[in-house]
């Protein structure tokens, strides 16, 4: 199973490689390792996130494409769908029938014909709009939905810190 | 109470039908007097199918003539603890070993049992089964179940095993619809006895009915045991799944056998391990589509279904194409990636929108980047493009805030 996960996945880096998506760079830390990649996403304009450069790291299981990646930001994120611990919580990340939040249709879950960059996409979408239906923070939902000024400027200040820049 | 599952599923059942040794000498040299008792009994068969059809279900003349017929067939039944028997249980519960319990149970106690084919109505009736919605899901089963009881006196037989055993090791964990009826439950124990001579097992794991039926008329009788147990009441403070634990424990110990923790679905699943000789394709069955499996018999077939998995939206007739002229996984996915195979993507039904990444996009030439073939070349490049990414991302935001 391993040898088709990895000829799966050079054949993703490889895509995404040769057309990246806009705002989006991913590929593997060390290719000694081919199942732990890291991604760079880019904040989506007219966003709260606007700008930023998020670092996550994906680690992949064995049976790739069977089951989904686990995705997870290495920096200090505030949103909805975000754990406190920068583990992502959105659907596409989810097997059908594998729900632990117990709102999502099937729709929208993993299935051997999704891929890394649809994943990421779906990233770039949630911290355009989070949902704040099924929080994975509660915090940062509470204050996305009651006080979105306070929200924006947290923000920006994850905006500055993941460029570096003074806040 | 003893203790559940401690063996393998398959000693539940017999791998053979034919047994070894002296007693496999014996079954040979009976094997032509067999072949034309079979035939025989073919023919009588069919009268005592159509005099069970016509004799009303409930009466004890039907049961008499049956009873003789099925003598004359090779199936004597026999039965002991009648003193249980209690004329107004609606539910009885039994193991199951062979195709032909519930004719064997209906010699003695005239039963329906709930249809689980979709058969006309007619045949139904004339096999004793009756359709309880089975199909429709365990609810209305059991609704259908609960009306029937209150409506008519001829008890409800159903094999809370769901699946038959060889009756001799152990008992299949029991499913509790029989026992959700509100209803006291009848339990029967069967056990099945042939001529050591002419060792035959009744019903071996993955034998098909008629099989089984057709070695039931060569053989020269079968003898069906009935024993009677006394009738079971769920307690008020019994769970259902409690109710049902103890009625397979209590038949579990009648028969001397062990209750185990194994379900037909477990049985199911052995099964198709069992006699699924073919090499086991790496895809999940749900993504094998019809024009799929017209691929099966092809010797392309593994390596086809290895490139789909890499590249799912790829149309297999693509795939197979230049795998004919490739042979090579590897080489035929460098194909389509580099675009030297054109192809329409072929859209999953449910995220139509989202394609972007898999269409046939060829990679334009003025773009800088490019795939190295060594991996090492290959890091170098990511890690450039990460520090430029996240220079020109910082550069944007600077001049975009004026800082």
């Amino acid at each position: 199973m391993a040898g088709s996960a990895l000829k799966r996945l050079m054949a993703e880096y490889k895509q995404l490689t040769l057309n990246p998506p806009e705002g989006i760079i991913a590929g593997p830390i060390d290719e000694e390792n081919f199942f732990q990649w890291e991604a760079l996403i880019t904040g989506p304009e007219d966003t709260c996130f606007e700008g930023g450069v998020f670092p996550a790291q994906l680690t992949f299981p064995h049976d790739y494409p069977l089951s989904p990646p686990k995705m997870k930001f290495n920096c200090e994120m505030f949103h909805p769908n975000i754990y406190p611990d920068g583990r992502v919580c959105i659907s596409i990340l989810h097997a059908p029938g594998d729900d632990p939040m117990g709102y999502e249709s099937s729709a929208e879950r993993w299935s051997p014909v999704q891929s890394v960059e649809k994943i990421l996409l779906s990233v770039v979408s949630m911290l355009a709009e989070p949902n704040d239906e099924s929080a994975a923070n509660v915090d940062a939902a509470k204050v996305w939905r009651e006080d979105r000024d306070g929200f924006n400027k947290l923000a920006e200040k994850l905006v500055r810190k993941s460029l570096g820049l003074p806040q | 109470m003893p203790t559940a599952t401690i063996f393998e599923i398959k000693e539940l059942f017999v791998q053979s039908r034919f047994p070894t040794g002296w007693q496999l000498l014996t079954v040979i040299l009976y094997f032509p007097l067999g072949s034309v008792l079979a035939l025989l009994r073919f023919f009588i068969g069919l009268h005592a199918f159509v005099v069970s059809c016509i004799l009303p279900k409930m009466s004890t003349v039907r049961s008499i003539v049956l009873r003789c017929m099925c003598s004359v067939l090779g199936v004597i039944v026999t039965r002991d603890g009648t003193e249980n028997q209690m004329k107004s249980a609606r539910v009885l519960v039994c193991n199951h070993v062979t195709p032909l319990d519930h004719l064997a149970v209906d010699l003695v106690m005239a039963n329906i049992m709930p249809s689980v084919w979709d058969i006309p109505e007619l045949l139904n009736w004339a096999l004793g089964y009756e359709d309880l919605g089975v199909k429709q899901g365990r609810d209305v089963l059991i609704k259908n179940a609960k009306k029937h009881c209150s409506e008519s006196n001829v008890p409800i037989l159903s094999y809370p095993e769901g699946a038959s055993t060889s009756g001799k090791r152990g008992l299949l964990k029991f499913s509790t619809w029989p026992f959700s009826l509100e209803q006291p439950v009848q339990p029967v124990v069967i056990t099945v006895r042939r001529l050591p001579l002419v060792a035959i097992t009744p019903s071996p794991i993955g034998s098909r009915w008629w099989t089984d039926l057709m070695w039931f008329a060569f053989v020269p009788y079968t003898k069906f045991h009935l024993r009677i147990l006394p009738v079971q009441v769920k307690e008020n403070t019994e769970s259902i799944d409690d109710f049902a634990v103890r009625v397979q424990h209590l038949m579990a110990q009648e028969l001397h056998i062990v209750p185990t923790k194994h379900t037909s679905a477990d049985k199911v699943e052995y099964v198709k391990r069992h006699f699924d000789t073919s090499d086991a394709s790496p895809v999940p069955l749900r993504q094998k589509q019809k024009e799929q499996l017209l691929y099966m018999s092809d010797p392309l077939f593994n390596k086809c279904q290895q490139v789909k998995e890499v590249l799912p939206l790829v149309p297999i007739e693509i795939i197979r194409r230049d795998l004919a002229n490739t042979r090579c996984v590897d080489e035929t996915i460098t194909n389509i990636l580099e675009g030297r195979v054109t192809y329409t993507p072929e859209l999953p039904a449910t995220s139509k929108a989202q394609l972007s990444s898999w269409s046939t996009k060829t990679p334009t030439k003025d773009q800088k980047t490019m795939w190295a073939t060594s991996s090492k070349d290959r890091m170098k490049s990511y890690q450039e493009r990460k520090a430029e990414f996240i220079a020109e991302a910082k550069h944007k935001y600077m001049e975009k805030h004026g800082i």
